[in-house]
Order: structure tokens, then C-alpha cells, then sequence
């Protein structure tokens, strides 16, 4: 089971890399967004027919994760352009086409196919706990390998 | 320039209150449409400037901060795309707040009457 594991995790790790998350941080956090993605729809797809708030959450988790992998996707680049005010205008443009991009999916969501907004909000929140549980797993790890070497004190 | 900012700032304040004062004028229910309406509309118009005027600034931070230390770069990209995407997910929140005041208002049977 944890060698299935291992292969799954490495597999879409390279596959991650090949579609161009070239930084291991980054692609880690993108890896950990796609199994909470995949995870959320395999739960939540079988109740899509019962319960409309199970696909609402399912959906607002799929719209983050694709802002999010897009977001990373361009990140990785940003501090590589030369001048500072065309990166600035780079994301400012990206931001404002996806934030459109994703009114209009939202808009469609809730207003035609009457999702539930709170599960869709739940949903959305799975970036903003990922970050966070990454970040304290990092911390954690960090205080682990300080002790390790004795370099806390 | 200044008299510009001022010219533009009093007429959207004048067509602002000129759309509150007509609203008092119709029945109840349109009046509070209309409020909705004008307040989703401000509130995303701030939080998309907001978020803006944020991940500008996060950035213009982050490429002084790789320019000055080269060797930081990949810690400074990853706490980039953290800050660039927790801004991100407020203007989504921000937007589906005002969706849901527009299309979805828990209230609006009592509004509407």
C-alpha cells in the first residue's frame, strides 16, 4: 500500500514537472491541490445526484485548484523578468482575467445551476487550509530538524 | 491633474446619491434592489483594487528582495505565490459574497415582502 502510494505520488510529481512546476516547493503545493481536488471529487461526485451541496463543494474546490495551478504555473517566472513594472502589469492582467474568468463560472454556477453558496465558499476555502496545513507541517519539520542538530539553542 | 481627480470623484458622488434619492422615491422593495445593487458593486470595486494595489505591492517586494539577493530567490517565489494566491482567494470570497447579495440573498422574501 505505501510503495502504491509512493509510485502515485511520484508519478504525478513527474507529471507535474513536465507540465512545468519546475520548483519543488511549489510543485509540492500543487501536488497537495490536485489529491485534495481529486479527493474532494471522488467524495462528493457519487452525492452530486442527492445533494446539490455536495456538488457545489466539489465545484468550488475544482475552481480554486485551477486558479491556484494556474497562478503557480506563472509565479514560478515572475522574479525572472528584468523589469519590475512589466511583471507587475504580467499578474495584474493575469489576475483580472482570471478573476473574470471565475465571476463568470460562479455566476453560472449560482444564478443557472443554482448552487448552494455556502458549500461553494467551503470549497473554495480548501486552498486557504492546504496553505496552511503546509505551512505548519514545514514548521514543524523545521523545529524536528533544528533539535535534531542542536542548533535551537 | 488633481482638478481631474476632483471633477471625476464629485460626479460619481453625485450620480451616487442622485441613484439613493431616486430609490427613495420608488416602493421599498425596488429601493432595496437598487442599495444591493450599488453596494456589490462598490464592494467588488474595492476588493479587486484592493487585491490589485496587494499583489503589486507583494510583488514589487519580491523582485527588489531577488534583485538585492539572488540566492533567496526560491524561498522568496514560494512565499510570493502563497501571498499571490491568499489575496486571490479574498477577491474570489468578495466575489461570491456579492453574488450571493445579488442572486442569492438569504433576505430577500422579507425585502421583497
Amino acid at each position: 500500500m505505501a510503495t502504491l502510494m509512493r509510485n502515485l505520488k511520484d508519478g504525478l510529481e513527474r507529471w507535474l514537472y513536465r507540465r512545468g512546476y519546475v520548483h519543488p516547493e511549489v510543485r509540492e503545493l500543487v501536488r497537495n491541490q490536485v489529491v485534495i481536488t481529486a479527493l474532494v471529487c471522488l467524495g462528493c461526485l457519487p452525492f452530486s445526484g442527492v445533494s446539490v451541496a455536495a456538488w457545489s463543494f466539489a465545484a468550488g474546490t475544482a475552481i480554486i485548484s485551477l486558479n491556484f495551478c494556474s497562478l503557480a504555473k506563472f509565479g514560478q517566472q515572475i522574479t525572472g523578468y528584468g523589469n519590475k513594472r512589466e511583471a507587475i502589469a504580467a499578474v495584474l492582467v493575469r489576475f483580472y482575467f482570471r478573476l473574470a474568468l471565475t465571476g463568470f463560472v460562479l455566476f453560472g454556477l449560482i444564478v443557472w445551476f443554482e448552487a448552494l453558496p455556502l458549500p461553494l465558499l467551503a470549497g473554495i476555502s480548501t486552498v486557504v487550509v492546504n496553505f496552511l496545513v503546509w505551512g505548519v507541517a514545514r514548521h514543524a519539520g523545521s523545529k524536528t530538524h533544528q533539535t535534531l542538530t542542536g542548533k535551537e539553542a | 491633474m488633481r482638478k481631474a481627480f476632483m471633477t471625476i470623484f464629485s460626479t460619481a458622488a453625485l450620480l451616487t446619491l442622485a441613484s439613493v434619492a431616486f430609490a427613495a422615491d420608488t416602493a421599498g422593495a425596488m429601493g432595496a434592489i437598487g442599495t444591493i445593487s450599488w453596494a456589490t458593486a462598490i464592494g467588488m470595486g474595492l476588493a479587486a483594487a484592493g487585491c490589485g494595489l496587494g499583489q503589486g505591492l507583494g510583488l514589487k517586494a519580491a523582485c527588489e528582495g531577488t534583485a538585492r539577493n539572488p540566492e533567496a530567490g526560491g524561498k522568496i517565489t514560494v512565499t510570493l505565490i502563497l501571498g499571490l494566491a491568499f489575496i486571490e482567494s479574498l477577491a474570489i470570497y468578495a466575489l461570491v459574497v456579492c453574488l450571493i447579495l445579488l442572486f442569492a440573498h438569504p433576505f430577500a422574501k422579507i425585502i421583497t415582502g
